[in-house]
């Protein structure tokens, strides 16, 4: 079955892949088919993505496929659960003070909402103070801040210090992304993030390592404030 | 002898004198006179100022128009971003719907793009007698991506190609008339970053049947030659494709590349520029960076037509001059390249 969706993202034939996915759910559930049917064929493109052997277009049909899919899990797991669904967690993404490129944003918020993430997304050209503080008010976990080229990223530190300042600096985590990261790894220390991901693909494994660096210190983001 | 015979000379296949030399050093013209980029990237004067003094405290041997590839999503009514120290960027691609009003090329009157070939013209009238001037623009296959943003090109491209080849055909109309202007403006050659005919960003079947016969059909109607830029994509895996593309005279290739496997791929004919990743010289050493500049030229010291040149994007504003110093003092003291 992963081959057969696998294939089907490949070609760009979402109506196949959605028949894949919903097919198998309705025998086996949709969090199941998430698990052990979306979720390892999503890692394996985002592997051939990141080793360029298959296309960001084909990367983004895979968000595409997980972004039809999403209203339909939604819609089982408030019937199944009387409205209330538990998530994983909560996250504030945005792109950072003066990015405008919100492609990688857009797929990493897609899939972490498939994988159970609750996702605040606050779009392009987001300033610092206003990031921590809907992170706050929505008691995130993670702030993940995107950006494409280095003058930008630069602005991610500034997001840092606003964490800082507050005393948020064990409770909430600072996840980055975006191809100048890819470019220069070293970047992720300089602007003061906690981690990043190669792909929009990684990022729900990311998240969930994140989280539990949170949980194992004890402390979350609301809390502290 | 001058750049331009300099540069002559690599397209001819002939040794020159030294090896030919050139960075993308649009915006360093408006650090080097204190100007604003707002200012900079629309008023020619300030813009030849700016290149004036390049030229002055670096002598490259090419010199290049703005490299300002939003202006020209800015015609189409693109929103840009100003920052103090990059070339403008789009802020808000237009949404989808706007593809129904496009129905033709943006006029070269208007306000952006005049900016664009005036800039060139008064580089040519200053400069062009000693050094090739290149105008700068965006490939037909990529205008749609900046001007309705990325994700939604590649929607179109993927899953509505009907809609995709009427984008195309307008794309090539502004990209032929701008083009053309740059070549009558005095442009010696335009380049253009080239984004979605790369595998890496579209699958290659789209490549093949839609993005490729829009390049050959474009660069076959410039009117001039074109120097095919990388678009901060390593092309050595997929360079073949672009082999028989008409009107290209040279290709800006990506530092990761493979110079060897990139000019066995291609043949002894085009004029290969590349070397080192313009970008990232704002972090690394001097020293780094003239390690990288031996190791080309040094590797091309038997190849007539190679230009050393920075690759992808402009030579960020907070460079220091020694670095670029460096790179030219270094191309200066090799001769043919020879170590």
């Amino acid at each position: 079955m992963r081959e057969r969706l696998y294939r089907a993202i490949l070609a760009a034939r979402r109506d196949d892949a959605i028949m894949i996915l919903r097919t198998a759910s309705a025998e086996f559930g949709y969090r199941s088919i998430i698990a052990e049917v979306l979720e390892p064929t999503l890692r394996l493109i985002g592997e051939r993505w990141n080793a360029d052997s298959i296309s960001l277009a084909q990367a983004y049909v895979a968000g595409k496929v997980a972004e039809d899919l999403l209203p339909f899990v939604v819609d089982d797991e408030e019937s199944r659960a009387g409205g209330t669904i538990v998530s994983r967690g909560t996250a504030v993404i945005c792109n950072a003070e003066d990015d405008y490129h919100g492609l990688g944003r857009r797929m990493v918020g897609i899939f972490l909402r498939i994988s159970g993430w609750k996702i605040v997304d606050l779009g392009n050209d987001a300033l610092a103070p206003l990031v921590v503080e809907e992170a706050l008010r929505c008691h995130a976990d993670i702030v993940g801040v995107s950006a494409m080229m280095l003058t930008n990223a630069k602005n991610i530190a500034k997001v840092r210090d606003e964490i800082d300042r507050r005393g948020l600096g064990s409770s909430l985590k600072l996840a980055v992304g975006g191809a100048v990261f890819v470019m220069r790894p070293e970047l992720v220390a300089e602007v003061g993030g906690d981690g990043t991901a190669q792909t929009a693909m990684d990022a729900p494994e990311l998240f969930s390592r994140l989280i539990a660096e949170t949980a194992a210190s004890g402390t979350r983001a609301g809390v502290v404030a | 002898m001058t750049s331009f015979e300099r540069v002559l000379a690599a397209l001819a296949g002939r040794f020159a004198d030294r090896r030919a030399c050139t960075m993308t050093l649009p915006l360093y013209g408006a650090r080097l006179t204190g100007v604003d980029p707002e200012r900079y990237y629309r008023d020619p004067h300030l813009y030849l100022a700016g290149q004036l003094a390049v030229v002055e405290r670096f002598d490259p041997d090419i010199v290049f128009g703005p490299f300002a590839l939003s202006l020209e999503a800015e015609a189409y009514g693109v929103e840009l971003s100003w920052t103090s120290k990059a070339p403008p960027n789009v802020r808000k691609p237009l949404p989808r719907l706007a593809t129904l009003s496009l129905t033709h090329a943006r006029p070269l009157g208007d306000a952006r793009l005049a900016f664009l070939v005036e800039a060139v013209r008064l580089l040519a009238s200053g400069l062009g007698k000693d050094r090739p001037v290149a105008g700068i623009l965006t490939a037909p296959i990529d205008l749609p991506a900046l001007v309705f943003g990325i994700d939604t090109w590649i929607d179109i491209l993927l899953f509505d190609q009907s809609l995709a080849k009427t984008l195309l055909d307008i794309s090539v109309e502004h990209f032929v008339s701008l083009a053309r202007a740059y070549f009558a403006a005095g442009a010696a050659f335009v380049a253009s970053p080239v984004m979605f005919a790369n595998p890496r960003i579209l699958n290659a079947s789209l490549v093949e049947s839609l993005t490729l016969p829009c390049l050959s059909k474009a660069f076959g109607q410039a009117g001039g030659p074109v120097v095919f830029h990388h678009g901060a994509i390593p092309l050595e895996e997929i360079i073949g494709l672009f082999r028989g593309l008409p009107g290209v005279a040279g290709f800006v290739v990506d530092e990761r590349d493979s110079l060897d496997k990139i000019r066995e791929t291609l043949g002894p004919e085009p004029l290969l520029l590349g070397g080192f990743t313009g970008p990232l010289m704002e972090c690394r050493a001097p020293e780094r960076i003239v390690e990288l500049v031996r190791a080309a030229l040094e590797n091309r010291k038997d190849d007539p037509r190679f230009i050393l040149a920075s690759s992808a994007a402009d030579i960020p504003w907070d460079t220091p001059s020694e670095s670029i110093d460096a790179v030219f003092a270094t191309v200066r003291s090799s001769g043919r390249g020879l170590f």
